[in-house]
């Protein structure tokens, strides 16, 4: 029998306002333990929260790059639960009325769009920090906890897609998609490392052509976009078998480990909590209004999903998405408009110019198209050496441009004849048909020559004199 | 001079400052050295000087750097490091804080014999309640210990022990007095409000406090406070609901003692009428104890061991809340927990927070209805005058019933307001007026009128 996955996100999104999302604290990754609250976050006898206006305008901006409708009311509730870095013992969130529904994010690939319905996008809190003292560092035989308030009411958005997705790779690419969005915004750093950006899979698996909705398994804790696929991946080899063997998938919550080939579970249904939501009193319903759902709705300029598309229509779909979901996209506009090929272009900033970790926009445009056009004339070193510059302020290309690689087959020729005699064993080892060998020699060769020599020359070189 | 703390009102009290016949440090002694043998206080502070007229405050609010421990053990070594939203508001008008007054652990009862810390005594009878949750603040200011003060009003906390002890106190408005600050028992209902030996003194102190806050987003502005003076209740129309005024179990004193009030607000020239609000008064004591709880569940959730207040023994995070919730709280707060964690358990929240919720807005349009013919609506504020100590803490259902009279406006967020209007057995009977939303200034300008005419003398007859 075939199998299908079916696989629905929940993301969390950290926003970056000054403020935390209900007290007046600042809200900034990293502080001493605890210096960042107050009454409210530490949730003092009496403390109230007040909603912070900025977060819900973004929330809404969010919800409206998602093409969500935006609710005319939508109301915070109560989650209760217990937990030491809950200091009220309630979240607030959102429940039945929360403030963007019904959505949908496009998203190109190479066979065609697919679209992921958004089920809601809604604002809550985020919990403070439970730092358990082990050895390990891991929850599981951890001796003591200790809670670090900072991060307690951070602004969250909550994305809660439908189960749209089928394939780890796509869910893959709509986080990445996702969090481009988000940082184009400028609503969220969306760092994966520092937690700012979170998501949880569902995950089932039902027979191909079915339309049923199995058992789910709940995944967490995976930090990264890779870590997500794999887990995924697993998830449902697991399940598959699970049903082959004539054994029935049982809810709960995995805890992703990286290194292990088993994700433990953390909870089972049994132990599913029942959360009491109810509306909180302590806040009054939010009516945004229509000029200002408009008004940020224009502040929202072409988002990923369509530059992918667009830029698809010059590079191919791969370079498109890697351009766009790098952040990189504009950057190479503007190199491209500065003369530069596109197709150069897009391989000397996916490939080199992103790891060197310069930000783009530090990057003169004008600069770097003149290094991709005259690419080829300039030595690897010289050009390496420039993209690694880029950053800088005054950063000009014209002292690398000066630099030119030697392609002269009669410079090259006696350092390729030297360093072949010096390597008498590999030169006949490659003659014995060891085509491997070819990349050692040139390599020697640019080595020799400060990395100045055209690799294309010295490779047709070599090849031509080691086949004499 | 000698400072007759059981007669002096607030505003005597200012008028004396003012003219410096007597000095801060005078006033605030003449409190403060008296000997609290009603365990009023749970905490009495010293003069911090100044010569501002010197008030007391319900151990529910928050107090910064003076203990605030809402009548629980739970929050028994607890100080808190800010100044609730009012607290704030009566430091800057001079204020001095006397000390901090009994209450019904986290204002749950109506005698505040649900205290961790002992119950308070009646200033007219000590052998019986002043009433709860406020019973302290009430019994503080009967009893010459306190010349005003704050109280926390959930269901009628503030309305009831003012009816029981003898004294005006007003439950304002909801949203039109910052609660920020005030231990939460019930978000929806609780309102703090003044307790006071007079209403103009209550007006004062309700304008002192009232008014939008930016730290809680329930409040709202507020219309300039008018402290009455008005003599007369010519053109006013007072509506009579009949299950409030022959509800079962309505004494017959206190029947006698409002009817003989209301005969006279007639003969100030207020116009008369039965009126009915069937399903406030049959509804909505069932409903308070629907919503009430399922609140406070949620409210008293923060109480876990973790950052303040106490903290048990336990093997891990789990064991150690469970241990501390067991020692900390007290039966009421137990029992009012368990109903509202049940109320609001997934598949039964329809059918009782979220139906209770939508009865609110039934009890509301009713009292709205009523308010089109008539300017306010009166009543006892009590069924009963003050019972004996122990006389019902052993059936929690009695208990809850004498907040009959005082729910139903409170499930609505309408303003009520005590007014002392004669004795029954000795003790006091309350009125109670309740109008319609942010109608203060009415309820202030008829009970005036009526204490001036009822001339009730508000020093227990056994301390005169």
């Amino acid at each position: 029998m075939s199998w299908e996955a079916v696989i629905g996100l929940e993301i969390h999104v950290q926003l970056k306002t000054r403020t935390k999302m209900f007290c007046r604290c600042v809200n900034e990754f990293g502080g001493g333990p605890n210096t960042h609250t107050c009454p409210v976050c530490l949730a003092f006898p009496g403390a109230l929260p007040v909603a912070n206006k900025r977060a819900i305008e973004e929330c809404i901006k969010l919800g409206l790059a998602l093409d969500c409708e935006i609710a005319d009311r939508a109301v915070f509730h109560r989650k209760n639960y217990y937990y030491p870095d809950l200091p009220k013992a309630y979240q607030i969130s959102q429940y039945d009325e929360p403030l963007c529904a019904r959505g949908k994010l496009t998203m190109p690939t190479a066979d065609g769009d697919v679209t992921i319905g958004i089920t809601r996008a809604h604002l809550e809190e985020d919990a403070a920090k439970n730092v358990h003292v082990a050895s390990s560092g891991r929850i599981h035989g951890a001796t003591a906890t200790l809670v670090d308030f900072n991060r307690g009411g951070t602004p969250l958005v909550e994305i809660v897609t439908e189960p749209d997705i089928h394939d780890a790779e796509t869910a893959k690419r709509f986080l990445q998609l996702l969090r481009q969005t988000v940082v184009e915004l400028d609503l969220s750093d969306a760092e994966l490392e520092k937690g700012s950006m979170r998501f949880d899979v569902n995950v089932s698996v039902r027979p191909a052509g079915s339309d049923e909705l199995r058992t789910r398994t709940e995944l967490k804790n995976m930090n990264s976009f890779n870590f997500a696929a794999k887990g995924i991946e697993r998830e449902i080899a697991r399940q598959i078998s699970i049903y082959e063997s004539g054994g029935e998938v049982q809810q709960e919550t995995l805890h992703f480990v990286p290194g292990d080939e088993e994700s433990p579970p953390m909870r089972s249904k049994e132990e599913a909590q029942d959360y009491r939501y109810f509306p909180e009193p302590d806040l009054v319903p939010v009516h945004p209004p229509k000029d200002l759902v408009e008004k940020l709705r224009g502040e929202i300029g072409e988002l990923p999903g369509a530059r992918i598309k667009r830029i698809a229509d010059t590079l191919s779909f791969y370079d498109a998405d890697v351009l766009v979901t790098g952040g990189l996209d504009r950057l190479w506009s503007d190199v491209v408009a500065a003369g530069a090929d596109p197709k150069e272009a897009a391989n000397v900033l996916a490939n080199q110019f992103v790891a060197t970790g310069i930000s783009p926009d530090a990057v003169n445009a004008g600069e770097l198209a003149k290094l991709v056009v005259a690419r080829a004339e300039i030595p690897r070193a010289a050009f390496d050496e420039a993209l690694s510059k880029l950053g800088d302020a005054d950063f000009s290309a014209a002292p690398y441009l000066e630099q030119k690689v030697v392609a002269d087959a009669g410079e090259l020729d006696p350092v390729i004849d030297k360093i072949i005699e010096a390597n008498p064993a590999q030169a006949e080892q490659f003659r014995a048909g060891k085509e491997g060998l070819l990349g050692f020699f040139v390599g020697q060769v640019m080595k020799e020559t400060g990395g100045k020599a055209d690799p294309r020359v010295v490779n047709e070189r070599v090849r031509a004199k080691l086949d004499t | 001079m000698t400072i007759d703390t059981l007669r002096l009102t607030a505003e005597e009290a200012k008028g004396l400052l003012e003219r410096r016949e007597i000095s801060g440090a005078e006033l605030f002694a003449a409190y403060a050295e008296r000997e609290d043998d009603l365990h009023a206080y749970l905490y009495r502070c010293e003069d911090p000087g100044g010569d501002g007229i010197p008030i007391a405050l319900k151990d529910i609010i928050s107090t910064k750097g003076v203990p605030t421990t809402a009548g629980s053990k739970i929050l028994e070594s607890y100080v808190p490091v800010f100044d609730a939203t009012v607290a704030a508001r009566c430091k800057e008008h001079g204020l001095r804080l006397l000390g901090k007054t009994n209450t019904d652990e986290f204002a749950m009862g109506s005698s505040t014999e649900n205290s961790a810390f002992g119950p308070t005594h009646n200033p007219w009878d000590p052998t019986r309640v002043p009433g709860g949750s406020g019973g302290g603040a009430a019994a503080a200011v009967s009893g010459g210990l306190a010349p005003w003060g704050l109280g926390s009003d959930t269901g009628g906390s503030i309305k009831q022990p003012s009816a029981l002890c003898g004294n005006v106190g007003l439950r304002p408005t909801y949203g039109t007095v910052s609660r920020y600050g005030a231990v939460a028992f019930a978000s929806s209902l609780d309102q703090i409000g003044p307790v006071a030996k007079n209403v103009r003194d209550c007006a004062y102190l309700y304008s002192i406090i009232s008014g939008r806050d930016e730290n809680d987003s329930t409040t709202v502005d507020v219309p300039a406070v008018e402290v009455p003076n008005a003599e007369d209740l010519k053109g006013l129309r007072i509506g009579l609901p009949k299950e409030m005024n022959d509800a079962e179990g309505i004494e017959p004193g206190v029947r006698d003692a409002v009817r003989k009030a209301i005969e006279l607000a007639e003969s100030l020239g207020a116009s008369v009428e039965e009126c009915s609000l069937p399903l406030s008064v049959d509804y909505g004591l069932a409903c308070y104890y629907l919503v009430a709880p399922a609140e406070a569940s949620s409210n008293l959730g923060r109480y876990d061991g973790v950052r303040y207040g106490l903290r048990s023994d336990g093997a891990d995070f789990r064991e150690m809340l469970m241990h501390t919730r067991h020692d900390g709280f007290g039966d009421e707060p137990k029992r009012r927990i368990m109903i509202g964690t049940y109320a609001l358990s997934s598949g039964y929240y329809d059918a009782y927070y979220g139906k209770a919720q939508r009865v609110r807005t039934v009890i509301k349009r009713e009292h709205d209805a009523a308010f089109e013919k008539y300017d306010l609506i009166v009543s006892p504020t009590s069924p009963t005058v003050a019972f004996e100590l122990g006389a019902k803490t052993a059936d929690p259902l009695a208990m809850y019933l004498n907040d009959l009279l005082t729910i139903p406006s409170c499930m609505a967020g309408l303003p009520g307001l005590n007014i002392p209007c004669g004795l029954s057995e000795g003790l006091p009977v309350g009125l109670q007026l309740v109008g319609p939303q942010f109608a203060e200034n009415t309820l202030f300008r008829v009970a005036h009128a009526l204490e001036q005419a009822l001339a009730f003398d508000v020093v227990p007859e056994r301390l005169r």
